[in-house]
């Protein structure tokens, strides 16, 4: 019988990391422009 | 042969287990994380595509543009806008300012306007690729030999700018010129005539 390997949540912890800061900062940056106004 | 055909001919010869199998085999499989990885990864690019599209319709931010064309040759010419630059009042409040990035120094280098002042910049290189970023603000843009950009920004904050060439251009060895060199200053002068609001942004 073929068994389901584990889900590695080492890995997805690693990539819930790497979204948030990437979302934060990406949006960080973002606001950041816009407070400082149109060109 | 066809899938198609492939799959209707173990239909009618094995029936519908047959069929299922075959169903599998043609078919993609993506494991539970890689699906949720695709469906975040597609939704986080619409998202993100959003946000700057609104930010340029709706709040007028945008990149700088390449205006005109202009020879690196014949910058110094009359009749040429590079010839004299510096800073021209238009008007109550809107200036202009034409800057010749060279090596290793901007042309102006010190610049002076009232807060509150609307300032076009028309900026190109007299010789190898430059760029300059106005700290604090969202002037930033390259400099190149033959190239016109253009970038308009409103100062509603007094203070003191610095600005820097932001693309590495060079150094002399041995000698204490060169890309690290190449800055200049902006000041915003407060509408009051006062100088203690003034603040120097790094």
């Amino acid at each position: 019988m073929k068994r389901e390997p584990d889900t590695p949540m080492g890995t997805v912890v690693l990539i819930a990391i790497f979204l948030i800061m990437t979302v934060v900062l990406w949006f960080n940056a973002y606001f950041i422009v816009l407070s400082r106004g149109a060109n | 042969m066809s899938d198609q055909s492939h799959e209707t001919e173990h239909h009618s010869a094995g029936g519908e287990q047959d069929s299922m199998t075959v169903h599998e085999e043609n078919s993609i499989h993506v494991e539970k994380w890689e699906g949720i990885w695709i469906r975040i990864a597609v939704g986080m690019t619409v998202v993100f595509i959003a946000a700057i599209t609104i930010a340029a319709l709706s709040f007028g931010i945008s990149v700088p543009g390449a205006t005109a064309r202009v020879n690196p040759a014949t910058l110094n010419e009359p009749g040429s806008p590079f010839a004299n630059p510096g800073i021209r009042e238009l008007a109550p409040g809107k200036y202009e300012v034409y800057m010749v990035a060279q090596t290793w120094n901007f042309v102006p280098d010190r610049l002076e306007v009232p807060q509150g002042s609307e300032v076009t910049f028309y900026l190109t290189s007299r010789d190898v690729t430059h760029g300059i970023k106005l700290a604090g603000t969202n002037v930033n843009m390259m400099a190149l030999p033959g190239q016109v950009s253009t970038l308009k920004a409103t100062f509603d904050e007094a203070g003191t700018f610095n600005y820097i060439c932001h693309e590495y251009c060079g150094y002399v060895a041995g000698a204490p010129i060169g890309h690290h060199t190449m800055y200049g200053q902006l000041t915003v002068l407060p509408a009051d005539g006062t100088s203690e609001t003034a603040q120097v942004t790094e």
